[in-house]
């Protein structure tokens, strides 16, 4: 995607203005002059390091690196951008396919390849060389069918990707990204990784510097995310994490060998692994590169290592000690749990482990329909008061039964016509006027998760794992 | 220039408060207040913070980490050390409690005022012998963090379970608290620890005993709130600066709830390195701020504003921008995008062009190009320091000034140069749109560019220049005309790029949504027909009107339940895609498409014939179908 391209540097207003620290001498060795360029290089302070560093670094101490003073230079603020976004769709894109609001897919344009769904076969070349945002008509039903070809953002993708779990929707993906205070160059942890759709919602705000930690205990999935991560050109800011972030193995063998200390209760699906548990606990050296799951749990990430921490897990609580030893002080987390009980586990866990300003939320998206609609004014026509003819005639029908003569039949159409309008639903149209209406959609996804956020204390805690072994 | 230091790494949101940042005060009763940290004990221009009606300083403040918990004291603020939280621990109170219930038999049951107003101020003596500080409380809980979890079950044990707890034989009749409103002012007055106070009116509470566990907590609670009030420094960031000014006036901002600042920013791909052109007029610059902190200093945001200058920059002020992220923000008068486009040419030749040359000088960029950091003086103002101020701290107050200024000065846009870069915007498109016939005017054959679509794979960003580039996302969040807002900016983004309009009411984005869903465009006029040809040509995609139902809860063991009134609407959303204007219309028109479908016939062609019956006789009842259809272009 593109958010994961280098930067291109342009000198900005910034890097043009020669705003730097100057000798005390630049301008001359007249006493006002001097003074002058000691405040200029306060101001550049100011500038460079935000409001009023000068008297912040009074408050708390005086020491100023070298490393710091290097950076009050305007040379080194050049603008940044990404480049323009490519217009044209190359060979082997990611490209969003739109067949209809409710239909979206995706496929990398690969040169001979044919895309095919119920509005016909489209092929690959076709799409090479057209811009984003085309419209593409289908190789057979002499074109009848059709599909839009779009950029992909985050959002797109996780309508249109493979689901290999439940993914995180985009109203809690937004939520999340907004509510962590997420913002470029920051580290984050996410656990698990499942389908990768909030993976890339989290990518697009860390991009171009950050970093996101990305667990899953499922190898299948994390061969699969990494793949999808290096595809979309995304690789340098994400690394997954083969490894349970919980520990269970390791909580169940501690709770075998000796009771538990927190007491945590163990869920009966882990069954099976408690014969291997014995073994592999034991196995103290773990190697970073091959990213072997070694049972213990926790983010591997050392001390006040993560800004932000997202929990997708079935069992939250039982990472949030190891979140609240790997997050940095005053860093975000989120839980997202679809039930009350995880919810409430996840609170208990995160007030016992330093974390503050706990906050439950829950938000649905709602829809709207929209059409034109026309209404009409009541129809005001009066309707026939019968008259003695007219009743008479009745009469005649009544009592003839089915005898009723061609005559007859004739002659009462004409009557009632004498008589005004037709006694017949056609009643004279009032003046309409159209209005624009909207409702909601009779169906809305009525329930997502509970998303729990809250703060770490300023204290740093233990290693979880530290207190285990 | 060649430093490997990125300036943005560093730059990163400090843990500390510094001087002048600004920052919030979240209370426990979700009242949340603006603050500036000054480094002077008094202000002469502004209070920093105002508490009650109290005015506090904030000098004391520089240099403490966000997440502080600060005590509401009589004349200042003052830190509390880690741990802490916004409700003091009740295990104290619930001491106090009993070491009062001890001393104070008399006092309670005293219909006395007097004796029991003696004994009451006696009593907060006494403990605050006991306790003399709060400082040394916060100690003792900090050798006992767990204590502090335990609260809730601690309550509950201290109840004594034989006789049944509940509301069958309370009397309400406002006689239950017996200490007075006097004394309790005189307890106030003679700055008894607010701890101590709590304590005095539940030890005078003849009812508190027989409330249930929980209500005794929300009692406690209650009354902490009010008596020993306190705060938390938190960093001002999009979501918390959204919702501060939620809470202080939603109308200001258009009733724009955080959580839809937070989809706003999500749907229009906001991220590091784009250009993103944001209307917010009627949001206080919220948008703006929030696109500038998400992009940490990559990229520009372009915001349209009106009138001489934004009327909301100490709002967007108070995000703390690095020097990187005010590079990013551009603001743009409105009239730069909405003004004509050729007068806007004319009018910067008439007053700009040089003479002799020919050529637009753009004045203020000369004059600041002259300036040479750091900013020499001039003779005059060299006279006037010497020669008239000569007091040598009004010398240094005036030098600091003045640098000051000149880096603002020299950091700052001219008015010709943001023209250009908006100007710049368009032109990608007018040109774009100008080359070669459109093939919505081709009759369209199937797979016509099949040949050259080898050729025509370049990459085309080499010929766009950084400065000439089209915005990557749109926001438009104004009371200006939302239709006529969104197609006069349409042209400045970028193909198959996101736009989100903002709205507090739905009724005009009914209109926008219409008009993007059926846009006619004028063609043929040249041919000289006398009627022009309306086609329908769709200009964007994957339309969305929503609002979010969005509530909070209060969880707790065994009281976990949303909260009894939340907010019923954060306001309406309509987010799109813009099609390609060449190749995303519809090329075939509806006469041809209709002949293709009667030879082709098959599930599609007569599924769509269904359709279109179905919507006549449903008439706005709909089913979901029905919903679906509908947004298909």
């Amino acid at each position: 995607m593109d958010f994961g391209r280098d930067m291109t540097k342009t000198p900005g207003i910034v890097a043009k203005s020669n705003i730097r620290l100057v000798d005390e001498t630049h301008l001359g060795d007249d006493p006002l002059d001097r003074e002058l360029c000691l405040k200029a290089n306060e101001a550049a302070k100011d500038l460079f390091f935000g409001n009023d560093y000068t008297t912040s670094k009074q408050a708390t101490d005086n020491s100023e690196d070298e490393e710091t003073l290097k950076l009050i230079d305007c040379s080194l603020y050049n603008e940044q951008h990404l480049p323009p976004a490519r217009r044209l769709i190359q060979p082997n894109d990611l490209v969003v396919v739109f067949e209809s609001f409710n239909d979206l897919n995706f496929v990398y344009a690969t040169p001979n390849d044919i895309f095919s769904n119920r509005n016909g076969h489209f092929h690959h070349n076709d799409f090479i060389g057209k811009p984003y945002g085309c419209k593409i008509r289908s190789k057979d039903n002499e074109g009848l069918g059709f599909l839009y070809l779009l950029r992909p953002t985050p959002e797109l993708w996780a309508r249109s990707l493979p689901h290999r779990t439940q993914i995180v929707h985009e109203l809690d993906a937004s939520m999340i990204t907004h509510y962590l205070e997420i913002s470029p160059n920051m580290t984050v942890c996410e656990s698990g990784t499942g389908s990768g759709a909030m993976s890339h919602v989290i990518l697009r705000s860390i991009a171009p510097k950050g970093k996101l930690h990305t667990y899953e205990f499922n190898k299948m999935r994390v061969g699969k995310a990494r793949k999808e991560f290096e595809g979309h050109g995304l690789g340098h800011l994400v690394q997954v994490h083969h490894r349970d972030v919980c520990g269970k193995k390791n909580l169940l063998a501690a709770k075998n060998g000796a009771n538990s200390e927190e007491g945590i209760e163990q869920s009966a699906e882990d069954d099976a692994l408690t014969d291997s548990a014995t073994t592999d606990v034991d196995n103290d050296d773990m190697n970073e590169e091959e990213e072997v799951d070694d049972g213990k749990g926790g983010f591997q990430l050392g001390q006040a290592a993560a800004h932000a921490i997202f929990l997708d897990l079935p069992e939250p609580w039982l990472a949030v000690p190891h979140a609240a030893y790997t997050i940095k002080p005053n860093g975000r987390i989120c839980s997202y749990s679809p039930c009350m009980e995880q919810t409430q586990k996840t609170v208990a866990a995160m007030k016992q482990n330093g974390f503050h300003s706990m906050r439950t939320v829950e938000a649905r998206l709602k829809e709207y329909y929209v059409d034109e609609y026309e209404m009409e004014t009541p129809p005001s026509d009066l309707l026939d008061i019968p008259t003695e003819e007219a009743v008479s005639l009745e009469k005649e029908r009544q009592v003839g039964g089915t005898q009723k003569t061609k005559e007859s039949e004739d002659k009462t159409d004409n009557d009632i016509k004498v008589n005004g309008k037709k006694r017949s639903n056609d009643s004279v149209k009032g003046p309409s006027r159209k209005i624009l209406c909207a409702r909601p959609f009779a169906h809305m996804r009525g329930h997502t998760a509970f998303l729990t956020f809250a703060t770490a204390g300023n204290k740093l805690r233990p290693d979880p794992n530290a207190s285990l072994t | 220039m060649s430093s490997t230091v990125d300036p943005n790494t560093f730059l990163d949101q400090p843990p500390n408060l510094r001087a002048n940042d600004y920052f919030l005060l979240h209370f426990a009763d979700n009242r949340q207040i603006f603050a500036q940290a000054v480094p002077y004990k008094r202000s002469k221009s502004f209070p920093p913070c105002k508490i009650n009606k109290r005015t506090y300083s904030t000098h004391n403040l520089i240099g403490l980490p966000y997440g502080t918990v600060l005590e509401v004291g009589r004349d200042e603020l003052i830190p509390l050390p880690e741990g802490e939280d916004l409700l003091p621990d009740e295990s104290d109170i619930t001491q106090m409690i009993e070491q009062q219930q001890q001393s104070t038999v008399t006092a309670a049951d005293g219909s006395k005022k007097n004796d029991s107003d003696a004994a009451a101020v006696d009593v907060a003596a006494k403990t605050d012998d006991d306790t003399p500080t709060s400082a040394t409380t916060a100690a003792k809980e900090e050798e006992e963090p767990a204590k502090d979890n335990d609260n809730e079950s601690n309550t509950e044990t201290t109840v004594p379970s034989k006789k049944i707890i509940d509301n069958r034989n309370l009397i309400d009749d406002n006689t239950s608290q017996t200490l007075t409103q006097t004394q309790v002012h005189t307890l106030l007055s003679t700055q008894t620890p607010g701890s101590t106070i709590v304590a005095a009116l539940i030890s005078n509470s003849s009812t508190f005993s027989s409330k249930t566990a929980f209500s005794q907590a929300k009692y406690v609670k209650r009354k902490q709130l009010k008596y020993q009030p306190r705060c938390r420094i938190v960093r001002i960031t999009p979501s918390t600066l959204c919702s501060a000014m939620h809470l202080r006036d939603a109308r200001k901002i258009c009733n724009l709830r955080e959580d839809t600042l937070g989809q706003v920013l999500s749907n229009a791909n906001i991220c590091a390195g784009q250009r993103v052109l944001v209307v917010d007029t009627a949001v206080q610059g919220i948008i703006t701020a929030s696109c500038v902190r998400r992009m940490g200093g990559y990229g520009s945001v372009l915001s349209l504003y009106c009138g001489q200058q934004p009327g909301y920059l100490d709002v967007v002020n108070r995000m703390n921008f690095t020097v990187m992220e005010k590079q990013a923000l551009k603001w743009i008068a409105f009239g730069e995008v909405f003004g004509d486009y050729d007068e806007k040419k004319r009018q910067t030749e008439r007053l700009l062009k040089d003479e002799e040359s020919g050529e637009i000088v753009d004045v203020e960029k000369r004059d600041r190009d002259l300036i040479e950091w750091p900013a020499s003086l001039q003779p005059h103002t060299r006279r006037y320091l010497t020669e008239d101020v000569k007091n040598e701290k009004k010398v240094s107050e005036f030098l600091s000034k003045r640098s000051a200024r000149f880096t603002r000065k020299l950091t700052r846009n001219t008015m010709l140069e943001l023209r250009e870069l908006v100007d710049g915007c368009r032109d990608v498109e007018e040109n774009y749109n100008a080359a070669g016939p459109t093939s919505s005017t081709a009759s369209a054959t199937v797979g016509e560019n099949k040949e050259d679509a080898g050729a025509m794979v370049i990459d085309d960003n080499t010929d766009i220049p950084q400065d000439v580039r089209q915005c990557d996302s749109l926001i438009i969040a104004t009371k200006y005309d939302p239709t006529a807002t969104l197609l006069r900016l349409l042209p400045y983004l970028a193909p198959s790029c996101p736009f989100v309009i903002y709205h507090e009411f739905l009724e005009p984005l009914l209109e926008t949504f219409r008009t993007l869903q059926n846009y006619y465009v004028v063609e043929n006029q040249e041919d000289g027909n006398e009627v022009p040809m309306m086609r329908r040509r769709n200009i964007a995609i994957n339309l969305r009107l929503t609002d979010t139902w969005f509530r909070e809860f209060q969880v707790l063991e065994g009281r976990t339940h949303p909260n009894m009134s939340i907010s019923q609407n954060g306001g309406y959303i309509l987010l799109g895609t813009k099609l390609c204007p060449k190749t995303g219309t519809n090329e075939m028109d509806e006469q041809k498409v209709r002949e293709i479908r009667a030879r082709v016939g098959g599930r599609r062609g007569t599924r769509r014939k269904n359709v279109s019956a179905k919507r006549k006789n449903e008439s706005g009842g709909g089913g979901k179908d029905n919903e679906k259809r509908a947004k298909e272009s």
